[in-house]
């Protein structure tokens, strides 16, 4: 609780930290000293939020729950040149975007960066643990009959048996 | 046909210079008359039975052609009266021909007469249309057998249409006996299938057996295809089923006939994929729900059809599908990502700014997340190449909801879980984050702010 202003590190809420308020008392105390930079806390919020997409993108490659979400992953370059190059616009951003991306101006320190990766990459055990829960915990969409799917996976299975004659 | 002829030696183009008059009379295959027939102008040298310069040449489907026939030549070329027991030889001819998977032509001659036919040798019975000169007296010249090579890649086509969920039914002019050898060599039909009801069809038989096409207001049967619209049903449904399920090829099959199949399978529920070639084929085309023409196809078909193959390869189609179907999952994997981040960004920024009076996340960072990072990713997954695993799984169902269960799942508690921990950042930071309170960063900040 390190804020310039002594009106808002004097304040008790818990989840106030440098910069994140602004001075809600409507005249700002010390306005020739007092600008804000913005906070790191928020940047680590950004930071966190891009990180847990950046994962989910891996996962996103399969959609009918494979658990192998890296199979074939490099006949694609175009998919790997994009991730690429999001993970480094991202780090990019928050190291030197400053005021203009709204994060901190020093970007986060090497520990913070750590942190956030770490649970960034969350979002793939997720995936992973996703993939073995029921489908039913999801509502459906559409207006397909529960009859209709059977009938087809019926018919399918019994293509399936003439093929393997 | 053409090359035989030149391998005997034989100019053809020289041939048809000096035979073909220039306005000639000729009468066009055509699927239901199955044979075609040129009318030739002879030398004046040339000698006729019946003295008169014209000489009509037909050619067709090898029954046909030999129902017209009374007379053959014989292996010295001499016109020989078609007695029973040679008739009974050809008719074991083409039967075995059919067996080894050969498709039988006929060729015959006639010597006219004057006004043969009428003047101009074009009457024909009202109705039909088969001209009178076509119908009778022709002489048997010889039963070629012509076998269209099947390509390598045809039987495992079939099998990896059958491993996807695809049906593959042959519907055929040829007839049976010839269609089940094809049939068998495709890989469409099992050894010992052919006898079992309903399996292998000819078109007459089929046509009876589901009933015809029937006008649903009036009930009359419907002679003229695709003209209804709506109106047309299936006389037999319950029969229909039972061909849907059973049927394999149809031989003998004349335009309606597959028609008929197409709307069936159609009000059955199924999707059906038609491919054709000829200007016959296009009501069928037109009716299922894609039509494959072949490039070597005519016009009609190729305007009637929705996908033109270019190799004239039956393994394009199962290709065809592999990509369709990767076309679909490409935009279901882009569909579960963007929805899950939009999800995620959409609770944090309202729940957030509700909470704090302050988005967690400012605009210009919303920006780089849905504009380029989103578009980024999904031209990324979008741009998934097809793989083996997609033929062996099921069809999309016809009703199928572009964001499945399985997907939904995914979106739902994903971001669930996302928004979970991103809240718990916000408001629980300062105990899991080392602030860096003394760290460089901040004396940098707080330089920053006395400067300004």
């Amino acid at each position: 609780m390190n804020h310039p202003n002594p009106a808002v590190r004097s304040w008790d809420g818990v989840y106030v930290t440098n910069g994140m308020l602004k001075d809600f008392d409507g005249e700002p105390l010390y306005e020739s000293f007092y600008e804000y930079t913005p906070s790191r806390h928020l940047t680590i919020v950004f930071n966190v939020f891009v990180f847990l997409q950046i994962f989910n993108m891996l996962a996103a490659r399969k959609i009918n729950d494979e658990i192998n979400i890296f199979d074939g992953v490099f006949t694609n370059p175009m998919f790997c040149g994009v991730w690429l190059v999001i993970v480094i616009g991202q780090i990019v951003i928050v190291s030197v975007g400053s005021t203009a991306m709204k994060v901190h101006i020093a970007g986060l320190t090497s520990q913070q960066w750590i942190i956030c990766i770490c649970i960034g990459f969350l979002s793939l055990p997720m995936n992973l643990v996703l993939k073995f829960v029921s489908d039913k915990v999801a509502i459906k969409m559409g207006n397909e009959k529960d009859e209709d799917i059977r009938i087809a996976n019926e018919d399918y299975l019994n293509l399936r048996k003439i093929a393997g004659q | 046909m053409l090359k035989f002829i030149e391998r005997c030696g034989v100019d053809y183009h020289h041939q048809r210079q000096k035979y073909l008059p220039k306005e000639m009379l000729r009468f066009q295959f055509d699927s239901s008359r199955k044979r075609m027939s040129t009318v030739l102008e002879l030398e004046d040298d040339e000698i006729t039975e019946h003295n008169y310069p014209k000489r009509i040449h037909v050619k067709g489907a090898s029954e046909i052609v030999l129902g017209t026939c009374t007379h053959y030549l014989n292996e010295d070329g001499v016109k020989t009266i078609l007695d029973d027991q040679m008739q009974q030889q050809l008719d074991n001819t083409i039967k075995n021909y059919a067996k080894k998977a050969l498709r039988t032509i006929a060729f015959g001659y006639k010597d006219l007469k004057e006004n043969d036919g009428g003047p101009n040798h074009e009457t024909k019975a009202e109705g039909s249309k088969v001209y009178d000169i076509e119908l009778e007296e022709f002489t048997l010249i010889c039963i070629a057998g012509i076998k269209d090579i099947i390509r390598d890649e045809v039987p495992l086509a079939v099998k990896q249409c059958n491993e996807a969920g695809v049906r593959v039914r042959m519907v055929t002019g040829d007839n049976k006996i010839t269609a089940i050898a094809i049939a068998k060599e495709c890989g469409i039909l099992y050894d010992g299938e052919e006898d079992e009801q309903c399996v292998c069809m000819e078109g007459p038989e089929f046509n009876t057996f589901v009933g015809g096409l029937k006008n649903k207001v009036t009930g009359e049967s419907i002679i003229i295809m695709g003209k209804e619209g709506d109106r047309e049903v299936i006389g037999n449904m319950k029969n229909m089923i039972t061909v849907r399920n059973k049927l394999k090829v149809l031989a003998r099959s004349r335009p309606n006939d597959k028609y008929i199949l197409v709307k069936g399978l159609r009000d059955y529920g199924d999707i059906v994929a038609v491919t054709g070639d000829g200007t016959n084929d296009a009501p069928a085309l037109k009716k299922g729900d894609v039509g494959f023409a072949m490039k070597t196809g005519t016009q009609v078909a190729h305007n009637a059809a929705d996908i033109i193959i270019q190799d004239d390869n039956f393994a394009s189609i199962v290709r065809a599908c592999m990509w369709g179907r990767n076309v679909y999952d490409n935009i279901r994997r882009f569909l579960q990502f963007q929805l899950s981040v939009n999800v995620v960004a959409l609770i944090t920024s309202f729940l957030g700014s509700c909470i704090l009076w302050e988005s967690p996340l400012a605009a210009i960072q919303l920006l780089w997340v849905n504009m380029i990072m989103d578009s980024l990713a999904s031209l990324a997954l979008a741009t998934e190449t097809p793989n083996d695993n997609l033929l062996s799984r099921p069809p999309y169902r016809k009703r199928e909801y572009i964001i499945s269960r399985k997907m939904m799942k995914h979106i739902l508690i994903q971001s669930m879980f996302q928004s979970v921990v991103l809240f718990a950042i916000i408001f629980g930071a300062p105990s899991f984050f080392p602030e860096g309170v003394e760290g460089p960063g901040n004396q940098i900040a707080a330089n920053g702010l006395t400067k300004s």
